[in-house]
Order: C-alpha cells, then structure tokens, then sequence
C-alpha cells in the first residue's frame, strides 16, 4: 500500500509539472510580471529553480510532516480549506452511504429471496432508472420539483442564515443526499439480488434444506451471509467519496465540500490544491481496497490474511 | 390408511412418478413412470449413466428437485409405523416435509466441497441439523456431534469441530457430509454418488463406513452410482435405470448374475475385470444415448439394442415381472424370462 501511495504522489507531482499553463503567473500582478527579474526572484524563493527530484522530495516531506502547502488562488493554508469542507462532504456521503446501503440490502436481499416476486420487479425498475439516469440529471428534477416547483425543501447550499443546530440545516441535507443515494442504491440493489441468486442455486443451499431447515433459515444463515461478500467489496469501493466527495451532486446543489473544492481548484489551475486534493483521494481508493480484504477474510474464512489460498 | 403386509416390508414405494423440467419454455420429460421399491433395512444401488435420471429420482424423493423441475404425477410413499405418508403431496418447504428431510431422510451429496458451506465451521454445519430435530442445547449438540466424528473416523474430532470445510482433505469432507447426514439418525439415507470424486482408496474407507453404517443400525441406505464394482460389493437389491425409466429391478443376484434387459447385460459387459482376455476387446454399447427430448413413446433403448423389433418402437413397454420379483422392462423375453438367441447377423450378445 505504501510504494503504491508513493508511485501515485510521482504521477500527481510530475503530471502537475507538465501542464502548460505556469502557475507564478496567477500568483503575481501583471504589472509585476512584465519585469522579468521579479518572476526570476519569485521561481527563485519558491525553488521552482531546484532540481525537479528536490522539489518533489520537498513537497512530499512537507506533506508527510502535515504542511499541505498552500492555495495559489486565496494564500489559505490547503489544511485549513479542507477543515472547513470536508465535514461538509463527509455529512453529505456518509448519510447517503448509510441510507443506500441500509436500503439496497434490505430491497436486493429480499428481490433475490422472492426472485420474479413484486419487491424484484420494483427494484428492477428502480435500477433501471438509476443506472441509465445520471445522477446530476436527478439532482435537478429533484431540485425542480420540491425546491422550485414545490418550494418545500431548500434549493442548494448546506446552511441558511441563521441556522445554528443540525436539525435547522436538515432540510438542506435531504435533496443532495435523496440525489446520491439512488444513484448508489441502484448498482448496490442489482449487485445484491444478483448475489443472493448466485448463492441460491449453489450446492449447499441444497444440503442446507436436506437438514430440514425452515426456508427463513436457510436465507439468513446460508444464503445471505455468502451472498453478502460481493456486496461488500462493492460498498467497500464507495469509501472514497467520503474524502473525494460526490463532484456532481456538490456542484448541483452548492455544496461547500471537497468535490466543489477540487471543480473550482481546476478551473483557476490552483495546482497545490489540486495535488493535495488529488493525492488524499487517491490513498483514501488505496485505504477502501485495504479494507475490502479484511471484510472479504472475516466474511470467507478461506481469505485469511497471511494464508495461502488453494 | 391400512397397509398390505407387503408394504410393511418397505419403507418407501415410487409408484409411476413422473418429472418434467422446464427448460427454456419448452417442457423436458425427465422420470417416465418410474417404480420402485425400496424395502426396509436393504441397501438399494440405481445404478445408470449420466443422464439417466438417477440423481433427479433421489432429489424428487425428499422434494428437493431444482427451481425448474417438478412432479407431474405419481406417488412416493414413505412407511412409517403403519402409516403411509405421500411424500410428493406435502408442500415443499412446509413443516411436514422438513420433519422428514434429515429427521427421517438423510442425504449425502457429491461434491463435498461445494456441498458444504464454505463460510460455517464443519461442527456448526452437523449440529444445525441435530438443533433443528432435536430440543438439545448447543454444548449437548457439540458433544453428539464429536462422538459421531469419532465414530466415524475423524481424527482429533474436538479440534476439528471448528475447522472450516476447505481445511479438510475430500474423504474427511465425505465423513462431515455423511455426519451430517445421519446425525439424527434417519431410517433412509440416500447418498448420490458419494464416492465419485473420491480416490480409489478413500472410496473403499468411505464405502465400508456406510455399509456398516447401514448394518448396525438396521438403515435403509439407497445408493446412487454409476461404479458396478461398487454395486456388487454392497448392494442387496439394484434397480437399473435408462433414459428416466427403471429397465431392471431385482435383487443384486438376479440383476448382477442373470440380467435380463439388453442394457443391463450390454453394462455388465462393458465393466473391465483384472482375468478377463487382454486381447479381447471391451465391448461397449453402440450407438448414443437419445437426448430426453428425442424418446418416443416404445422402448428406449430399441435403437441401440440388438433385439429389438418394431414392436418395440411403437408399443408402450410394461414392466415384467419374473419369479422372485425381479421385473424388467422388455417384451423380448419369454416367460422365463430369456431373451431371443441372436437377432442382428453377425452379432453375438
């Protein structure tokens, strides 16, 4: 996990190295820019002037001793940006991963359980909408239809004026998360039906119900608990939103977290974010692929760290 | 229901059973009528090919056929104290099924590897079984369960009672699913192919386990096979099947020494033994088996057999039944129940 997390940080810095557009330039007035000594001055204090290898051992030892650098468009320390947005992000994905996950066992457990029966044809259609609709086209029919049309819930942003307790900035969270969450609900209750589907036909569903096991037993001790590592490596891969946060659905509803950070850190080609932005999310999939393989050993006893598979 | 003192002597009657599957939208007409007889305390071999219907007779008996198959008609009785039970009338998943299915009916499976759930440790998977029966405790559970361990030959049976199935060698995972089986003791066990997938030696161990299984506790054991070796070994009575039908039915005397259906004796041939002549060809049975969707309404097996006339194409073939019921589905024999000289030229059966 560690190289990996050190390759990635390469690619971050040297791509970010390659872009064309120079960064100083947006750091200087135009005044000051057409006396070339001053940017000459300037490359020279940040060390642009430095070997590429040093600058980029520079930065990574900065970030491992917790300086993050800081914004090129607003001279803000990067640590204190992504203070201020990332609970908003982690309040926005991790409602939606609760609810969707909840949810979407709950419906494909019980769909693949009663396969052809009503809850399955629902949730087929259900998939069928989330998978083909994206999720920023939800968003706004969302927005239209209970901010604009509606006017009972708030139209974007995660506070009004005035608004101090969680309850009062509630109505702000149901449109952005309601947004997620079907579009996660509809891979997570497909992958989960199908799952339960799989396990059911397998051999010792049979021996299962040869012991004289009521239908409900066979399910939950037989059928659910091996249906349910599939899923989880799939729920385990959605854990990066939480630091990445959901680019779209922020966008759509104003959402002050680290999607929107990184959508505006794009647009001015404020590198530093960028990188910092881009690196956290990037060990944050590395982390997310950690834990699918520890879920994976407790769900299947023949995944044990350390162990040789046969 | 009062029973004849014929029926008492058997614990289970198939009488005409009929099952179809259902593959895409078309019907696939499987079992043909099968009858069978299993009397109380035998060992019963069904013996057939790939194909033949021998594992769906097995699934169909505890109702336990998959999603797409099902009884279209027939009987299956199961006797128990005077008392006949229809087991293809009760309702599938229902409570009256499941008080036979483990209680009563054992099943042992093939593939132990994929029989046994690879998430639960092997003691927990035996023990289900005995807690669904039985109003035991877990820790009286677990200690029933190590005993039948012991007794069936699993080494340090405390400490493998937590082991998982993956940890096991194929003939110890034989030995949990036949734990499994037994646990509670049932009157039937039904084993579909146990020993397939087995080594030659560890058959041998796992069969005589069973036979002795079946011996000591006066057990009806029924054992699905395509191994004749293994048939003349154990088996009391056998019942041959062909393309979802019973062509012979006897005991392992009459079937094995005097068999009378030309696939039976075609089978028998085609089995290789240590003194026969080397330098005599095997012989095999011509031709292929027909698909279930080709079968016509006359015998089976006319095309490939050498005796058959055209009689035996278009006629429905009852069973016939010799002295010492020995009953074979072929009108070629005569009422002694021997097949014509030779019928093709140069053919010699």
């Amino acid at each position: 996990m560690i190289p990996m997390a050190l390759a990635i940080s390469a690619i971050i810095f040297f791509a970010s190295r390659l872009s064309p557009i120079d960064p100083l330039n947006s750091l200087i007035s135009p005044d000051a820019a057409a006396d070339a000594t001053n940017l000459a001055i300037l490359k020279e204090r940040l060390g642009f002037n430095d070997p590429i290898f040093v600058q980029y051992f520079n930065w990574l030892i900065e970030i491992f001793r917790g300086n993050f650098g800081y914004s090129i468009q607003s001279g803000q320390p990067i640590s204190e940006i992504l203070a201020l947005r990332m609970p908003a992000t982690l309040e926005l994905v991790l409602a939606a991963l609760i609810i969707s996950t909840t949810l979407s066992l709950l419906i494909g457990l019980v769909a693949g359980a009663n396969r052809g029966g009503l809850t399955d044809k629902f949730s087929r259609v259900l998939a069928a909408i989330g998978i083909s609709v994206p999720d920023f086209f939800i968003g706004l029919a969302l927005l239209n239809i209970f901010a604009y049309r509606v006017s009972l819930l708030p139209t974007g942003q995660r506070i009004s004026p005035g608004q101090v307790t969680f309850i009062d900035r509630l109505p702000h969270l149901i449109l952005p998360v309601a947004t997620l969450s079907i579009a996660m609900l509809a891979v997570l209750i497909r992958y989960t039906r199908n799952s339960v589907l799989d396990t059911i036909n397998r051999d010792f569903v049979k021996t299962a119900r040869s012991k004289g096991l009521p239908e409900w037993k066979v399910m939950w001790s037989h059928v659910f608990r091996n249906s349910l590592g599939p899923v989880m490596v799939l729920i385990a891969f959605r854990l990066p939103l939480l630091v990445g946060g959901a680019v779209l659905v922020e966008a759509v509803f104003q959402w002050p977290g680290i999607g929107k950070t990184i959508v505006e850190a794009v647009t001015v080609s404020d590198y530093p974010v960028i990188m910092v932005v881009s690196l956290l999310i990037a060990v944050a999939i590395l982390f997310a692929s950690f834990l699918v393989d520890i879920v994976k050993s407790i769900l299947d006893p023949r995944v044990r760290l350390g162990a040789t598979i046969e | 229901m009062a029973l004849e003192s014929k029926q008492l002597n058997n614990i289970l009657e198939l009488k005409d059973v009929n099952v179809s599957f259902t593959v895409e939208s078309s019907s696939l007409h499987i079992l043909r009528d099968v009858s069978l007889q299993v009397p109380r305390g035998s060992f019963l071999c069904i013996v057939g090919e790939s194909g033949c219907g021998k594992s769906v007779t097995a699934q169909a008996i505890v109702q336990l056929l998959p999603d797409n198959g099902r009884v279209d008609s027939g009987l299956i009785s199961y006797y128990e104290n005077d008392q006949a039970t229809e087991l293809n009338k009760l309702e599938k998943f229902g409570r009256e099924m499941r008080s036979f299915r483990g209680a009563k009916i054992g099943m042992i499976f093939q593939d132990t590897l994929s029989s046994l759930n690879p998430a639960h440790r092997v003691g927990r998977q035996v023990a289900e079984s005995l807690l669904q029966h039985h109003n035991l405790s877990k820790d009286e559970a677990k200690e029933r369960v190590i005993e039948l361990f012991r007794k069936l030959g699993i080494p340090d049976p405390e400490r493998r009672y937590n082991a998982y199935p993956h940890e096991f060698s194929g003939g110890m995972r034989q030995r949990v699913m036949i734990a499994i089986a037994t646990i509670c003791e049932p009157d039937l066990v039904i084993a579909d192919e146990p020993t397939t997938a087995l080594d030659v030696t560890i058959q041998a161990q796992i069969m005589t386990l069973l036979k002795n299984l079946q011996k000591s506790a006066k057990r009806t054991f029924i054992l699905i096979t395509h191994n004749m070796a293994l048939v003349s070994e154990v088996a009391d009575h056998v019942a041959v099947m062909y393309l979802g039908r019973v062509v012979e039915y006897g005991s392992v005397d009459q079937v094995l020494r005097t068999p009378r259906h030309p696939y039976t004796q075609a089978l028998l041939q085609s089995v290789p033994s240590l003194d026969a002549d080397k330098s005599v060809e095997l012989k095999t049975v011509d031709g292929q088996t027909p698909s279930p969707a080709e079968v016509t309404k006359g015998c089976e097996f006319a095309e490939r057999c050498l005796f058959a006339t055209d009689t035996c194409r278009d006629q429905i073939i009852p069973l016939m039944t010799f002295q010492g019921n020995h009953q074979v589905r072929c009108i070629r024999l005569d009422e002694k129940g021997n097949l014509p000289k030779q019928n093709k030229a140069g053919s010699n059966v």
